[in-house]
């Protein structure tokens, strides 16, 4: 096989940051090639580059032998690179027929724009990708992940010679990633070439055939994936090796004070009679395959669920929380699963985005903001979880992908919250930054933060949390402590419900 | 080390501001300094301070206008509040009221008219647009209604209190040579500033604006915090209607037709976006200077009036334009 794209010596520079600093890889045609790093490694700005969105400062793209001018999204389709980017290109006001076809209209009806064949091609692509979502709803009514799939969709619809995608799983839900992985490997075998990236080394490991290690916007190694093991590549992310990564010891709450306190909880269409307790200090976890309703437990506890039946009590007393402000006020935090989504505010700084949860701190009685404590809250999560910025004033939509998720993060934990309830706390986020956030959640417990996390991740539930509790078909069906709190019991709960 | 990391903070502040606003001062500075070697009235203190007493009452209304902005809203009634409210006013004072009362009443219909505006607009899920525009006409039609369509006039014979001397000198008066109306200005510039830059509402209506998604999962309130808007620029146009009424001795239905527009192209000049959750208070001081001077230039170059309005629309557009183009090349 030939090499079908080489970067050489790109260099993008965006103000004070050197995002891609010389770097220089070949990708071999019709091959699945993974490129990783940690956030705000270079990863999204080369695929930028890639995709016509951004010159580079230096360097070139070389295709097929020839240096070509990616100098608009334009020009790269030509080229026949499609690109699933990490934040969504979609028109949320048209139907998801409309945009798998934005600015190719034409290109089914012999020149002539014939909707009824657009429809049909696009129910094919997404029942290939194993989705039933009707090719005249509307994006805006989409869930997160049903976007994520139109925008893959849309890829696979321009019938591309090179697929970039940008970290497409942080948004499915397992079933729906395996999926994709069996549409990408049809691909391979038609001769497509796919760059694919992504924080999970577990999937990356079984689906690609070389990898690609940033860091620092610079390259730091390549390899055919049978030649290096997951530590290997993880040594090489993170420019060292990392302290021991699950290493929590496991301690038993349950004869503290209940903090939370959940009885007959029902909501319907989503989980039945769920009661369950956490102590004071506590981490308990909560597993459960995808729609086993853990997500609307957590939501329902926030005051995000518009109907719940059962009780809630909090510190002793009834909770009632009809909005997060409730919530919050009820000393609740909430890390959720679209975090990014559903939490940034584009045009504000860093600095601004960590302190909106915190309104008690950051303003003095008369509501006069206190800028200095603004300034130090930010700084100090800024160097905590590593965010990487050259500055707290930067505009939050300015940082990488995982480095926005870090921020909305550090917002919540810097609510002072008493409750902290965590969902798939490692979406988008690289290793040693989860083990940072980890390792802050545990140093908090000391003053008695209580933490309830939803995870799908089976190594991260049993390595994290104090109780395992585990969720089927909205039920809760076990709750795993002492002797029993093992990856063994925890799956046969998961599966099999008893 | 902390008195340095004080002044390194304070240090980017100054420029990461005023990086903004930038490329409006400088299409500012060009039209001033073009009328300043056209006209050879133009560049005087008389003249300058005249142009500030003129843009005083827009000023004021602009400055609420910038807020209601952020918030990602639209308020096109300020006109029509501006001029009721001097109408009731000038009618209760007429009436034997005291003025110190009629004028807190006055001030307080405004910002009634606003509360309403808020409190329609975030209870109701209309849109900002309509409400106002219809509370525009409710409003205006009220005014016509009181004054019957005449000219109300404030002066010792109409109404009888000793205290009138000093309402009219809120209007007419000078202090140290500046127009105590431009004092107002100053003052409403800086508390605006004040409260968008150092208050947690500021703070707030930004958020509001920018996403009103992560504000309602940050747990802010964004009905108080758009009402709070709507209600400021109620208050602010009626106390612009009184120094108004104070400084012409008299008012009438049909006044202040047009000034919401006036109002909303200084904010936009000034660089506040339209979509909400981004504004600056000294870009629309600066936007506000722009109109004015481009008023007061045209009529000292003699251009005839016919001409007047064309030449301001044209000079609207060319100054944002100015100001997108420097922005874009600051950022590459
Ligand atoms: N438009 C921009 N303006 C300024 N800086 C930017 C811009 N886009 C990216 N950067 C900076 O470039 C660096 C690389 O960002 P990039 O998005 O490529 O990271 P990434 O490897 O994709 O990370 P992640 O895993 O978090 O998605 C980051 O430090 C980021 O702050
Ligand atoms: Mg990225």
């Amino acid at each position: 096989m030939s090499d079908i794209i080489d970067f050489r010596h790109i260099t993008k520079i965006f103000g004070a940051v050197t995002a891609l600093d010389d770097v220089s890889f070949s990708i071999k045609e019709g091959s699945i090639h993974a490129i990783v790093g940690e956030n705000g490694a270079g990863k999204s700005t080369l695929m930028h580059i890639l995709g016509g969105e951004y010159m580079p400062d230096g360097g070139e793209v070389v295709y097929r032998g020839k240096p070509v001018r990616l100098d608009s999204p334009h020009a790269a389709h030509e080229l026949g690179v499609a690109v699933v980017y990490q934040e969504f290109r979609l028109c949320p006001n048209l139907t998801v027929t409309e945009n798998l076809f934005l600015g190719r209209e034409r290109q089914l009806g012999d020149g002539k724009v014939d909707w009824p064949r657009m429809q049909t091609r696009t129910s094919e692509i997404l029942a290939g990708l194993g989705s039933s979502i009707d090719p005249t709803a509307l994006v805006e009514n989409l869930s997160i992940a049903d976007q994520q799939i139109v925008e893959i969709a849309r890829a696979l619809a321009l019938d591309a010679e090179v697929i970039i995608m940008d970290e497409p799983t942080s948004a499915l839900t397992l079933k729906e990633a395996e999926e994709l992985f069996v549409n990408l490997k049809a691909l391979r075998a038609r001769g497509v070439t796919i760059l694919y990236i992504s924080h999970r080394l577990e999937e990356i490991f079984p689906l690609c055939d070389r990898i690609s290690v940033l860091r620092d916007g610079r390259f730091v190694g390549g390899f055919e994936i049978a030649d290096i093991d997951q530590a290997g590549v993880v040594r090489l992310i993170a420019g060292g090796d990392l302290a021991d990564l699950h290493a929590s010891e496991v301690r038993d709450y349950t004869d503290r004070r209940k903090v939370l306190e959940v009885n007959g909880l029902s909501r319907p269409g989503c989980f039945s009679d769920v009661s369950f307790a956490l102590h004071e200090g506590e981490i308990v976890g909560i597993y459960g395959l995808q729609g086993s309703g853990r997500t609307e437990v957590l939501e329902t506890i926030f005051g995000l669920a518009p109907e719940w039946a059962g009780s809630i009590s909090a510190f002793g007393k009834p909770m009632n929380n009809r909005s997060p402000s409730d919530a919050i006020r009820n000393g609740l935090a909430m890390i959720p699963e679209n975090r990014r989504d559903a939490g940034i505010f584009p045009d504000m700084s860093i600095m601004d985005n960590v302190n909106t949860a915190n309104a008690g701190d950051m303003s003095n009685s008369a509501g006069v903001l206190r800028r200095r404590f603004m300034a130090d809250t930010a700084e100090d999560f800024i160097r905590k979880l590593r965010i990487k910025t050259s500055s707290r004033f930067k505009k939050i939509s300015q940082l990488s992908g995982g480095n926005q998720q870090k921020v909305i993060i550090a917002r919540w934990l810097a609510s002072h919250p008493r409750i902290v309830l965590v969902d798939e706390l490692t979406r988008g986020i690289d290793v040693s930054a989860k083990f940072e956030i980890y390792k802050i959640l545990k140093s908090l417990r000391e003053s008695g933060l209580s933490i309830l996390m939803v995870s799908s991740e089976l190594a991260e539930i049993l390595a994290e949390s104090d109780r395992i509790l585990v969720m089927k078909n909205g039920a809760m069906v076990a709750d795993l402590r002492g002797e029993r709190r093992t990856k063994e019991q925890v799956i046969r709960y998961a599966l099999a419900g008893q | 080390m902390s008195a340095e990391a004080e002044t390194n903070v304070s240090r980017r502040r100054v420029t990461f501001s005023s990086t903004k606003e930038i490329g409006i001062f400088i299409a500012f500075v060009v039209i001033f300094l073009f009328f300043s070697v056209m006209s050879p009235y133009f560049f005087n203190l008389e003249n300058l301070i005249n142009i500030l007493r003129q843009i005083s009452l827009l000023g004021i209304i602009a400055m609420g206008m910038c807020l209601v902005i952020v918030c990602g809203e639209i308020d096109l009634s300020v006109g029509s509040i501006y001029g009721a409210s001097a109408i009731l006013t000038a009618v209760m004072m007429m009436n034997g009221f005291p003025i110190w009362l009629a004028f807190v009443l006055g001030i307080a219909v405004g910002t009634l008219f606003g509360l309403i505006n808020g409190i329609l607009i975030t209870y109701t899920k209309i849109p900002a647009l309509i409400v106002t525009l219809g509370m525009m006409n409710v409003v205006r039609g009220i005014s016509l209604i009181i004054s019957s369509g005449r000219v109300v006039n404030i002066s010792p014979r109409t109404v009888d209190d000793p205290t009138l001397p000093i309402f009219l000198f809120l209007g007419q008066g000078k202090i140290a040579g500046i127009p105590v109306m431009c004092l107002f200005f100053i003052a409403t510039a800086i508390g605006a500033y004040f409260l968008y830059n150092r208050t947690l509402l500021g703070f707030r209506m930004k958020a509001v604006g920018g996403s009103a998604r992560a504000a309602r999962a940050s747990g802010i309130n964004s009905n108080v915090v758009k009402t709070a808007a709507f209600a400021i620029v109620g208050f602010l146009s009626a106390l612009a209607g009184l120094l108004n009424i104070a400084f012409l001795g008299s008012v009438q239905g049909t006044t202040g037709q047009g000034m919401e527009l006036n109002a909303i192209a200084a904010v936009i000049i000034g660089g506040t976006s339209l979509a909400g959750g981004q504004g600056t208070i000294i870009g629309t001081v600066i936007g506000v200077l722009i109109m004015g001077v481009l008023n007061n230039g045209i009529i000292l170059l003699g251009i005839s009036p016919f001409w007047q309005m064309t030449i301001v629309g044209a000079v609207i557009i060319l100054a944002v334009a100015l100001d997108i183009w420097t922005r874009k090349s600051g950022r590459s």
